[in-house]
């Protein structure tokens, strides 16, 4: 089928237009939102920044995590995506709480800049390319079903309709309303807000060396004692390292066996844990 | 022999800097205000992030203290470096900010007003209060051999400078080269952005689990010693905050009974322990020598104390 060659070419090439395109509308809306005043389109231009960072995480996720673990990272490099995220959404949170800042000022000391057509062209282009880059995407997560391509149009979406907030904002203070701009500013602020604080959360853990969900422990508890040599369990400690998860397992087993029936039963324990959870990278038995 | 008296000092020095700090980061940010010094503003904002760094260091040496739980089964250590992190990537974000502020206003405003003298009062006070904070730094840093201590020294010293600039940019302002005090706060910023760089450069690296060469080798060297072992496969070390955590694979005759095997671990672990200072966990494993096992995949067994 030709057509499924042209679909996965299309949605490789997808991810890079999305962020080429977020990065020149993030530019273009921050430089025409500054110079005009317009609080909302400066809150819009921080939104597609936002999805540059998501973007260019996701391709690092692709490109820098997958690389296998070498001597100067013996660990594997998974964590790289995090830390971008992290740290970029640190400064877009950073960047924001500031923006709100100045619309609070903005609103109670009523000096609300005047509106200026630039916004209303710069967000009309915003919703056009946004809408565009959506409904490629969602064609191609028709044809590929891919959920990272979902995630990519959801995102998209959510830009368009972020746009036409500020273009509804900017006909309304044309028409009188003039703290529309700075209230619509708030309420993408609070939002972005809440993004970024939700991956510099998720982030935050697995950088910290957080464990993995008690499910998944759970399940790994009911794998060891399902092995008869298995007497006594003393620790499970379970780390993330990107999205890939390394254990280690202190275990009691009995002394008189052979280090190579020993390995025997670890490679056991490993195979039946890699089949119930997803994602491990890498698992030591150790016995006590 | 160190005297109960330089533990005592180590251990209020770094309150006293921070304290220090504090003040200076007060004194000069009105300063600032009162005089118009750009150069001051940006030396006041090197304060503040001494002050920040100073903060995170001492509170997350506090959070580095608690016991692993079972969300974090391997201990609090890293939150320091993901708040280094944070905090120097923010402050290099400000000082990017400013340089771009600074450049604008140099290039639309032009020639303006020089900074008032005054300036001079606070960034002298600024050079004292830091020689102060280094001199006690330094005493105490060397009587107990402590790098950490010398380190935070170091930095109290390169702030005597960064006052000095500003003192001569004042001055420099004062007798007609206008643009003086631009270029020194644009220059302070630069210092500032290398300096957070090279913090964030280390938080990345404690976060990446990346190699730690030497310490690697000279483990490995340790357990080479060990007659039973037949020789040492991978050893992995990463640092969890202040202390290493050591994976180390060493082959062994396959017909060992395990009892025998446990012993040897124990050892070696005993043995790094006792040589390395800050080692906080070694796990060794051990591959039988003629098993068909290859050490990448997740198939090796190990033990531990």
């Amino acid at each position: 089928m030709a057509d499924k060659r042209k679909c996965t070419k299309c949605a490789t090439r997808l991810s890079w237009i999305g962020i080429w395109d977020s990065a020149f509308l993030a530019l273009f809306k921050g430089f025409v939102g500054i110079f005009t005043g317009s609080r909302a389109l400066t809150a819009s231009a921080l939104y597609s920044l936002h999805d540059v960072v998501s973007g260019v995480a996701v391709l690092i996720g692709l490109r820098i995590s997958t690389r296998p673990a070498d001597k100067k990272h013996p660990y594997g490099y998974g964590n790289a995506e995090y830390i971008v995220c992290v740290f970029t959404s640190i400064i877009i949170l950073a960047a924001t709480i500031f923006l709100v800042a100045d619309c609070i000022r903005v609103i109670f000391m009523a000096q609300h800049a005047p509106p200026h057509w630039a916004t209303l062209v710069a967000a009309g282009i915003s919703v056009l390319a946004n809408e565009v880059i959506y409904r490629y995407n969602i064609c191609a997560y028709k044809h590929m079903n891919s959920p990272a391509l979902l995630a990519h149009a959801k995102h998209h979406r959510a830009d368009v309709i972020s746009s036409l907030a500020v273009c509804v904002a900017t006909l309304g203070s044309m028409a009188g309303y003039r703290s529309l701009d700075a209230l619509v500013a708030v309420f993408e602020a609070g939002h972005l807000i809440y993004l970024s604080l939700e991956i510099f959360y998720q982030g935050g853990l697995g950088l910290v060396d957080g464990a993995i969900k008690d499910s998944d422990i759970s399940s790994i508890r009911r794998v060891l004692s399902d092995v008869p040599e298995v007497k006594k369990i003393r620790d499970i400690k379970t780390r993330q390292i990107g999205r890939r998860i390394w254990v280690d397992l202190f275990v009691s087993l009995p002394a008189d066996k052979t280090i190579a029936e020993v390995n025997t039963i670890s490679a056991h324990i490993q195979r039946g844990i890699c089949g119930r959870i997803e994602h491990v990278e890498k698992i030591n038995v150790i016995c006590e | 022999m160190i005297s109960q008296r330089c533990v005592n000092c180590s251990m209020r020095v770094g309150w006293i800097v921070l304290g220090i700090n504090i003040a200076l980061f007060v004194l000069k940010f009105s300063f600032a205000f009162l005089s118009y010094s750009r150069s001051l503003l940006t030396d006041s904002f090197q304060s503040l992030a001494n002050i920040l760094v100073t903060i995170v260091v001492l509170a997350s040496l506090r959070m580095a203290a608690r016991r692993p739980d079972e969300r974090f089964p391997y201990g609090y250590g890293k939150v320091e470096f993901l708040a280094s992190g944070i905090v120097n990537v923010l402050l290099m974000f400000g000082a990017i900010v400013f340089v771009f502020l600074s450049l604008l206003e140099m290039a639309m405003v032009g020639p303006e007003k020089p900074p008032k003298l005054i300036a001079v009062v606070a960034a002298a006070i600024s050079i004292v209060g830091n020689l102060v904070a280094y001199g006690y730094g330094r005493c105490a840093g060397e009587k107990l051999g402590s790098s950490a201590i010398l380190a935070n020294a170091e930095v109290s010293r390169a702030d005597v400078g960064t006052s000095i600039a500003v003192v001569v940019a004042v001055v420099g302002a004062n007798l007609g080269f206008s643009r003086l005090d631009h270029i020194a706060a644009i220059v302070i910023c630069l210092l500032i952005i290398k300096v957070t760089w090279d913090g964030m450069a280390k938080a990345v690296k404690g976060l990446m689990d990346a190699s730690l060469h030497l310490e690697e080798e000279h483990i490995k060297n340790l357990i080479e010693q060990f007659e039973s072992v037949s020789s040492v496969g991978d050893v992995k070390a990463r640092f969890v905050g202040r202390n290493l955590w050591a994976d180390v694979s060493v082959f062994v005759p396959a017909d060992w009974a395990l009892a025998r095997g446990l012993e040897t671990a124990r050892k070696i672990k005993g043995l790094v322990c006792s040589k390395m200072k800050n080692v906080l966990e070694v796990t060794v494993q051990l591959v039988p020598v003629n098993g068909s096992d290859d050490l990448d995949r997740p198939k090796a067994i190990e033990g531990q104390k």
